[in-house]
């Protein structure tokens, strides 16, 4: 079963045992949906945290991060030997997160700083958002629309969900030079513009 | 190794992907240097303050029952899940996407042109006899294409022949291409036509100009390593929607920048 190399990692945030993410993976296989609910649990946060930083869009992100759901479950079966479920998962929503900033040009020819509004005030007046401060938040934001698409994929995997190289490249299909180079560019931009408002940072 | 060579490798060192050997280089110069230790420690915080960024996202139970009901038993989701093993139904959508993406690259020349050049364009609309693994000439270092391409075969779209068909490389001959899944290869065929009517299109608005015409290859560049990579993959995997999916959005982005290069050039023109 091509899912048994699959990286442990147990999940049991539901169950009071811990179930790995392979074994959920079988369980959905053999008939069990509601062992999805293992995977959903453990990757739901990242994965919508990420298609957030691609579309800039609460609702768009969270329906988005809804159908990379769906869609991974309807590909499970075809999960390779080897593959890491995270990556592969990941692959999944960058390619719905693209394909979605994709359908939005086409139908208004807008950029994605356009889309990428500004969270509400009430987004950010929830208490487990003013960790950081509503200004900086919004400045990460804003930075983070600036950039181009690519970059701003490369730098999201990197920065926040802390993929490796080789993990962005299996999940962006970018060679690894491009990698590097993007997320060296993508640093400097997002420094320049994040940079004034912290202290001590480069 | 000196302060110039830390720099380019402090990115790398941070994110602790150097080799072992640089990485005992690196940290002996930052034991030593205290400007490059300050750049080191300042790259420290800004990732510690970008971990502290947060989202306005929820993904709880509202999320999950959302998309239970799209896998509840009986419903289509919950199908497929099972038909997918052998039959690639997956790929039916994907491959309607790339379609729709082809038709609007092609239907954006036939705007962007007049004239005697919409003749040519017409006879240049994507045909079964296409043929797979066009790419432009433009390589990127280390990324080999899956097939070598040559330029002595004009194609109908009357343009130069800028349409390629693959030739065996010796040394590689005993290697068949592999085979793409039907859907996908007819997918490629699409994206490629596009692709050659687009540079066609290019190159017919660069003119003369060698500059302007090397210019506007430059930023393709990476997007052909990218499918080239992302065909390999999909060579390897033909049941790997992900494969799949990168691939098609590869060319997908291609086209999407070659149509811009076109409305670029046009704008240039007026």
């Amino acid at each position: 079963m091509s899912v048994m190399r699959l990286s442990i990692r147990t999940i049991g945030r539901r169950d009071a045992g811990a179930v790995s993410v392979e074994e959920a993976a079988e369980r959905v296989l053999a008939g069990d949906p509601d062992a999805f609910r293992h995977i959903f649990d453990r990757f739901s946060r990242p994965v919508t945290s990420f298609i957030f930083d691609i579309v800039g869009r609460r609702d768009l992100a969270e329906e988005l991060a809804q159908e990379t759901f769906v869609r991974a479950y309807r590909g499970l079966g075809s999960l390779r030997d080897g593959t890491k479920l995270s990556t592969w998962l990941f692959g999944i929503a960058k390619f719905t997160a693209w394909e979605a900033i994709r359908a939005e040009r086409r139908r208004g020819s807008v950029g994605i700083d356009e889309i990428a509004e500004m969270p509400s005030e009430s987004d950010y007046a929830r208490p487990e958002v003013q960790l950081l401060g509503r200004e900086l938040n919004g400045v990460i934001h804003e930075a983070l629309a600036a950039l181009d698409d690519d970059k701003r994929t490369v730098f999201s995997l990197r920065i926040f969900q802390q993929k490796s190289y080789d993990e962005i490249v299996d999940i962006t299909g970018f060679t690894l030079a491009k990698v590097k180079t993007d997320l060296h560019r993508a640093r400097s931009e997002m420094r320049r513009r994040v940079g004034p408002y912290v202290e001590g940072t480069v | 190794m000196n302060c110039d060579n830390v720099t380019l490798l402090l990115d790398e060192y941070i994110d602790a992907e150097l080799a072992d050997a640089d990485r005992r280089l690196v940290e002996a110069h930052l034991a030593g240097c205290a400007l490059c230790a300050e750049a080191c420690e300042a790259l420290e915080r800004e990732q510690a303050m970008y971990a502290r960024y947060e989202r306005p996202i929820e993904t709880g139970d509202a999320m999950w029952a959302a998309i239970r009901s799209r896998i509840e038993p009986g419903s289509d989701s919950s199908n497929v899940i099972r038909r997918s093993f052998g039959s690639r139904r997956w790929m039916a959508p994907l491959v309607a996407a790339a379609c729709l993406t082809v038709i609007s690259g092609v239907g954006y020349v036939a705007w962007q042109s007049s004239g005697p050049q919409n003749e040519k364009l017409a006879t240049a609309a994507p045909g079964p006899n296409d043929r797979p693994h066009v790419f432009e000439g433009v390589t990127t270092p280390g990324v080999e294409p899956p097939v070598a391409t040559v330029v002595d075969h004009p194609t109908p779209t009357g343009s130069g022949g800028t349409v390629s068909r693959p030739r065996r490389v010796k040394g590689r001959d005993d290697q068949a291409p592999a085979a793409l899944p039907v859907p996908v290869a007819d997918a490629e065929r699409r994206y490629i036509a596009a692709i050659a009517l687009l540079r066609s299109e290019i190159d017919r608005t660069a003119g003369t100009d060698a500059t302007v015409r090397d210019s506007s290859r430059k930023p393709l560049g990476d997007l052909d390593a990218n499918i080239q990579t992302a065909r390999r993959a999909v060579e390897q995997n033909p049941d790997d929607p992900i494969a799949v999916n990168s691939m098609l959005s590869a060319y997908d982005e291609k086209v999407e920048t070659m149509q811009r290069l076109v409305a670029l050039q046009a704008r240039n023109d007026r």
